[in-house]
């Protein structure tokens, strides 16, 4: 256990925890877009900066993957880390004007107007989705390519990815809603990913409750009969 | 060739070396920058003139000399003549000249602004203020030669390092030496490797950063390409300190002969056992790898780059937990830049001492920098840290040609600052540069005469960094595209001065929230030219004005009728016949048909056109 304050509050955290789950976990909050619980920190969003001091000098840093310390004192809300927050803000909002999250943030942040050109992108590049079926899934269907702010997420060469199984973990993970996954026709169809699979029907309740690629790599990976893998979890 | 099984062994190589070796040889440049100015094809010259006088001078094809501007360099030992610009055609008059003990004058460097000449090298100006210690040798020394190495003291600094001190003793020595990191960032060497020491995993690696991504630099080609052992001596030195095993030289792809010449001293040292298993009999085993680097200017970035070793992405990662604690496969990591570790053998030879006698309280020993720009002498300078700017400006690099003003030095590669005249007299070090708004960064030194709009420049560094940024985090992907817009915006005419408040807060958190140094350090060359130029800001937004000439949107070209003589030259010149008017008659342009590229300009003996 580590003793550490932060916003003046002392707080108690585990040995290995971050400064943003101690902060969490306290009742504090620090905004983030990239980070989730099930994949690894990337800091690549930057919201969630603070202001660390242990001993003698003071850092700035990601709270996301900064691990707490005893006696370190956290702020999370200085003059600097505001201008930072908000000029994000200010540079996401101007790169995807449209979506209600950042909107949000722009709220809460007191970002009132956007002073840079508008593009017209719906996703933020957190990378949360590319992390999520690589870490969690397994899988690596989609990734990044370009560099700079050409920048995007896409498929290998933006046809259908072999490896995806349309399981929708990506859109689950998505902050900012980027990913729809639509079932038409019994088909899951995930646009984004140019991706189409037909739907299995629970063999026993006949309710849809799985794609034929993920059945199919459910099959490898478990060995069991088909048979068995055609039940939904209710039926099972 | 023999393994070397002991010191005793080196020593009696190294004997043997020094009695065959030349008094009288010939020295020739036969860098990457000297090949471009047709140094091979005198090398071939010389090789066959020599046999054909029976002359039994050896010349050695060694690395770059410095004197870029100037190659093909010939220096002829051991008087230290040096012949410049040297062509084919002029191979048998130096012969000619060496076989009678004279000098051949017309080959001399000539001082463009004294008129004086200069027989010796060392007399030049270009030289006489550097002081040349990891290039020292870069003349008498062939990249591939032992024996060359040898005679000049090579892995002496290895052996005293491996038999008298021991892991502890060397650190501390350059501890003591007080050397910084010569790659950027300009860490302390000596605690990087004491913090790699002290970790107990039993698999360890040093990596030598030989990425240089940015565009200006050459330092690190030319000791790759011209002083491969020297860098790896430093390399075994540092392994054995901190208890590597395997070391990885990660060289740009677009660095052949670097590559090839590392390689080719990789295998050398591994024939003759000073790489290998029990180096020297010491009981060592360290072993190097090249490793051919992606390209991208980001890879040079430490965790980039050994992400990129390891065949993933190379891209930035948070940098909480040093590579000296896990750095390649999680694994203590020594990352060190070339010029880095080539200072290692001379800290080792001559004592940590010694090497902080060099420079100012920080900044220890020299720096190696590419000077380019609107200066006489461009190439690669080796100057002691403290040295001014003025110095490194003027009796180096010999002043701005044309007899223009001086307006600015870009220090630090692409995201270093630009310095005006008032900055002139600061020491050279990397505090220093630092609080004035530039820094040392990778050793890229850019003087611009007045003719430069520093809008201008900004926008160029920034286009470049752009392009060059990852896009991995916000601040530096999203805020770089938009300050390049702002500064298109107002070199286009079209700025206001909400602009420049906007520039420097995307600069402020640019720099503050940016997740790598790319980020980090990119906005500089807008706040610095904010800085110390922001009356030109004011001018391209205000009055809507390039005082430089150079934003074309901005300037027209113009003909004083006082001036013109009616010479007829601009008339010729210009690409797009905007230029009317009769021989011996005042000249005109039409405005409607002007592509404003500025030849009349620069062909008008008379100053007789004006850029408003
Ligand atoms: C964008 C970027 C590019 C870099 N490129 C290089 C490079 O080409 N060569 C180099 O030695 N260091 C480069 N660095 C610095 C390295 O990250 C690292 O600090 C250095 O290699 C450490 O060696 P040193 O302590 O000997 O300088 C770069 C840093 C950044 C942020
Ligand atoms: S600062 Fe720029 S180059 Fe570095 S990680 Fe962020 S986007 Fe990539
Ligand atoms: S600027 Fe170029 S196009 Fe215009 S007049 Fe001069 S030479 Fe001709």
């Amino acid at each position: 256990m580590v003793k550490l304050i932060i916003d003046g509050k002392e707080v108690i955290a585990e040995e290995g925890q971050t400064v943003l789950q101690a902060a969490q976990e306290a009742g504090i909050y620090i905004p983030t877009l990239c980070y989730h619980h099930e994949v690894k920190p990337y800091t690549a969003c930057r919201l969630c900066m603070v202001e660390v001091t242990k001993g003698k000098r003071t850092r700035f840093v990601t709270a996301c993957d900064y691990p707490v310390a005893e006696g370190m004192v956290v702020r999370t809300n200085t003059d600097k880390i505001q201008r930072c927050r908000k000029l994000i803000i200010e540079l996401l909002l101007a790169q995807c004007p449209g979506l209600p999250r950042l909107q949000e943030l722009a709220e809460r942040f007191g970002v009132e107007k956007v002073r840079f050109s508008k593009g017209e992108s719906d996703c933020i590049l957190c990378g949360l989705c590319v992390r999520t079926c690589q870490e969690v899934v397994g899988l690596s269907a989609i990734g990044f390519e370009g560099r700079g702010f050409t920048r995007r997420v896409c498929t290998p060469f933006d046809e259908a990815s072999d490896p995806c199984i349309l399981c929708g973990a990506c859109a689950y993970v998505c902050p900012v809603d980027a990913i729809p996954v639509e079932e038409v026709d019994g088909y899951r169809v995930m646009e984004r990913w140019h991706k189409r699979s037909k739907l299995v029907a629970c063999s026993k309740c006949g309710r849809y409750f799985m794609t034929e690629d993920e059945l199919r790599l459910l099959k490898e990976k478990t060995g069991l009969p088909e048979e068995s893998l055609r039940l939904c979890m209710d039926c099972r | 060739m023999r393994r070397l099984g002991s010191r005793e062994d080196l020593e009696r190589l190294r004997e043997e070396a020094l009695s065959k070796s030349p008094k009288r040889f010939i020295s020739l440049g036969m860098g990457t920058a000297s090949r471009a100015h047709g140094a091979e094809a005198v090398y071939e010259a010389l090789k066959e003139e020599l046999a054909k006088r029976h002359l039994g001078i050896p010349v050695k094809a060694t690395g770059d000399h410095g004197l870029c501007g100037y190659a093909p360099v010939m220096v002829v030992f051991p008087e230290g003549i040096l012949y410049h610009s040297v062509k084919p055609a002029d191979v048998p008059d130096v012969l000619e000249a060496i076989d009678k003990g004279e000098v051949l004058e017309k080959l001399l460097y000539t001082d463009p602004i004294t008129s004086e000449t200069y027989i010796y090298e060392k007399d030049i100006p270009f030289y006489k203020k550097q002081m040349r210690l990891v290039m020292g040798l870069m003349e008498s020394v062939e990249p591939l030669s032992i024996d060359d190495y040898l005679c000049n003291g090579g892995f002496s600094a290895l052996a005293k390092a491996m038999f008298d001190m021991g892991p502890q003793a060397i650190i501390q020595e350059v501890i003591t030496s007080g050397l910084r990191g010569r790659g950027g960032a300009g860490f302390m060497t000596g605690w990087k490797w004491e913090d790699a020491a002290s970790r107990s995993s039993p698999v360890k690696y040093i990596v030598c950063n030989g990425d240089e991504g940015d565009p200006g630099a050459y330092m690190d080609r030319c000791l790759l390409e011209g002083l491969p052992f020297e860098v790896l001596e430093g390399m075994i030195i540092g392994a054995f300190a901190v208890g590597a095993h395997q070391g990885f030289v990660y060289v740009r792809k677009e660095y052949p002969l670097a590559t090839q010449n590392v390689q080719a001293a990789i295998e050398v040292l591994r024939e003759l056992g000073l790489l290998g298993e029990d180096i020297l009999g010491s009981g060592f085993d360290f072993d190097i790898q090249v490793v051919r680097g992606g390209g991208a200017f980001v890879c040079g970035e430490s965790s980039a780059l050994i992400a990129s070793i390891e065949g993933r992405v190379g891209e930035p990662r948070s940098k909480h937990v040093h590579a000296t604690e896990s750095g390649l496969w999680g694994r203590p990591t020594v990352l060190n830049n070339v010029e880095t570790l080539a200072n290692v053998p001379h800290i080792v030879n001559k004592g940590g001492e010694w090497f902080a006698s060099i420079g100012t309280k920080e900044s220890k020993g020299t720096k190696v920098f590419s000077l380019a720009g609107d200066i006489y002498n461009t190439g690669l300078v080796e100057v002691p840290m403290g040295i001014t700017l003025r110095e490194v400006v003027y009796d180096i690099g010999g002043g701005i040609q044309g007899g223009k003003a001086f307006k600015a030095v870009q220090t630090g590669g692409p995201s270093g600052g630009c310095l005006p005249e008032s900055q002139l007299d600061l020491p050279v070090d990397f505090d220093t540069l630092t609080e004035a708004g530039s820094m040392m960064g990778s050793g890229g030194m850019i003087v611009m005469d007045e003719h430069t709009c520093m809008v201008d420049v900004a926008r160029y560094f920034v286009k470049f960094l752009t392009e060059e940024s990852c896009g991995k985090c916000v601040p530096c992907r999203e805020g770089l595209k938009h300050m390049l817009e702002i500064l298109d915006r107002i070199t286009q005419g079209e700025g206001t001065m909400e602009d420049l408040e906007l520039l420097e807060d995307l600069g402020y958190v640019i720099s503050n929230a940016s997740l790598c140094g790319l980020g980090k350090s990119a906005p500089n060359p807008v706040l610095s030219t904010l800085r110390y130029f922001r009356e030109e800001y004011v001018e391209h937004v205000r009055d809507k004005k390039c005082r430089a000439g150079v934003c074309k949107a901005l300037v027209k070209y113009e003909i004083v009728p006082e001036n013109c003589n009616g010479c007829h030259v601009c008339f010729k010149e210009c690409p797009e016949g905007a230029i009317s008017g009769e021989p011996k008659g005042v000249h005109v342009i039409d405005q409607q048909k002007c592509i404003k590229c500025g030849i009349c300009r620069d062909v008008c003996k008379f100053d007789a056109v004006r850029v408003v």
